[in-house]
């Protein structure tokens, strides 16, 4: 007859404590166009007119491209740390 | 109690010295409007409330600066300057031309807005001279203001063509030279061309235009010379002056004749005839005077045909350099250029 197995000492097994979730961190855009207002879309996504004021976006690259009727499309890449606005103001050159 | 009045004073001047800056445009936001409102009637508080809550809404550039403005006044006269400064940085940034009038503005709030001036990086007050000259022999006056260091770079674009006029680190008035040339030499074709003056110190930058017309025209050419001033051609033939030399040779002859006959009248050679030798005499006398009342044939003036020749010489060398010339003028481009209105109300 076989001895009866013991089963194993229970151990309490306490989960590793989450990592504390990463706070939030955000950049900001402000963005504006001369001589005229234009249609501002960040990442391809329309985030309005200009004066576009602390649009917020993830630290990293972004592109930018400003249209308006009568003006060439103006796309530009720029790099945007957390908690630090980036104020850009851009020229529009008529078609 | 006397420096608030002496600030009330001041704000209530602004309103005027603002709009001195060309006719404000006019204000669509309710909410904006009611922040004006408060400010005419000193009710600073209001004002700060409406006008963040203005801020909150959508707003166009003119009126999120107006609005700027507003608080900036408020905050100065509430005394907080650091809010002040802070209200004037964000309507500078969006209307960089602004200008407040010192002598309609307390200097407490020009301080704060110079303040506002220094920490901001705007390029402000960009302008172009109207002027005219020949390609490659002259230029465009540009100058601007940069309130801040940065790199500064200034296009001129028009089209496909964009010309790089300078790029500098600077900060503070700045005045270019603009030689309307491509970079092979050639002058910029004719257009409107919009100089582009951008800022950029670190992640931020500044841009601001201001268009201007390039036209072509044609040198003006030489006229070809039929003198020169001062020089005049000379007769190349002369009349001898009045002779009595006849006249004085038939005397001479006839008194020799009379002489003779006279002579011979004595002698015991012969008896010639007085009269007749006398006859003779008034005839020799009368050809000889009309010999000496005929006008003298004209004769070559051989110094005034050098001198012509000499001239003539000098007129056609100096008509060489001018064909010369004008085939170089015709090469060439009188370049005309005009700055055209703003556009977009002075933004």
């Amino acid at each position: 007859m076989a001895p009866p197995r013991r089963s194993p000492p229970r151990q309490v097994v306490t989960p590793p404590a989450p990592p504390p979730a990463p706070a939030e961190e955000f950049g900001y855009l402000i963005i504006d166009a001369t001589p005229v207002p234009g249609t501002v879309f960040v990442d391809g996504v329309n985030a309005g007119d200009t004066p576009l004021y602390n649009y917020r976006v993830k630290p990293g690259p972004h592109s930018i491209r400003i249209q308006s009727e009568g003006y060439r499309t103006l796309t530009d890449r720029l790099q945007v740390d957390a908690g630090n606005p980036v104020r850009k103001r851009y020229t529009l050159i008529p078609e | 109690m006397r420096r608030v009045l002496l600030v009330l004073c001041g704000l209530l001047a602004c309103a005027p010295a603002l709009s001195a800056q060309g006719a404000p445009p006019a204000i669509q936001n309710a909410t904006l409007r009611r922040a004006i409102q408060a400010y005419d009637n000193l009710d600073f508080g209001q004002v700060v409330t409406v006008a963040n809550q203005a801020l909150r809404e959508r707003l166009t550039s003119p009126e999120r600066a107006r609005a700027y403005e507003l608080l900036g006044f408020a905050y100065s006269a509430t005394s907080q300057p650091d809010q002040a400064i802070n209200a004037f940085k964000e309507a500078i940034l969006l209307d960089p031309d602004r200008e407040l009038d010192p002598g309609r503005v307390s200097p407490r709030i020009s301080g704060y807005f110079n303040a506002a001036l220094g920490q901001v990086m705007v390029v402000r007050l960009l302008d172009a001279d109207s002027t005219q000259f020949i390609a490659g022999q002259g230029f465009v006056p540009i100058r601007y203001t940069v309130t801040s260091r940065a790199r500064v770079r200034t296009r001129a674009v028009s089209g496909p063509t964009s010309v790089l006029v300078d790029s500098t680190i600077t900060v503070g008035q700045v005045n270019l030279r603009w030689t309307t040339r491509l970079p092979n030499g050639d002058p910029v074709p004719p257009g409107t061309y919009t100089i582009v003056v951008e800022a950029t110190a670190g992640q931020n930058s500044f841009s601001t235009s201001r268009q201007v017309r390039v036209t072509h025209g044609a040198v003006d050419t030489l006229p070809h010379l039929t003198s020169l001033p001062g020089y005049t051609y000379l007769p190349e033939t002369e009349v001898p002056p009045k002779s009595w030399r006849p006249l004085g040779l038939a005397l001479v002859y006839t008194g020799v004749a009379l002489a003779g006959t006279s002579a011979l009248s004595s002698s015991d050679l012969g008896s010639p005839s007085l009269r007749e030798a006398g006859t003779v005499g008034m005839g020799v006398v009368l050809a000889g005077f009309i010999m000496t009342l005929k006008k003298p044939a004209p004769q070559p003036a051989r110094g005034n045909i050098l001198y012509n020749q000499l001239l003539r010489e000098q007129i056609a060398r100096r008509n060489a350099e001018i064909a010369q010339e004008n085939v170089r003028r015709r090469q060439q481009v009188a370049v005309s250029v005009v700055p055209m209105p703003r556009v977009g109300g002075g933004r």
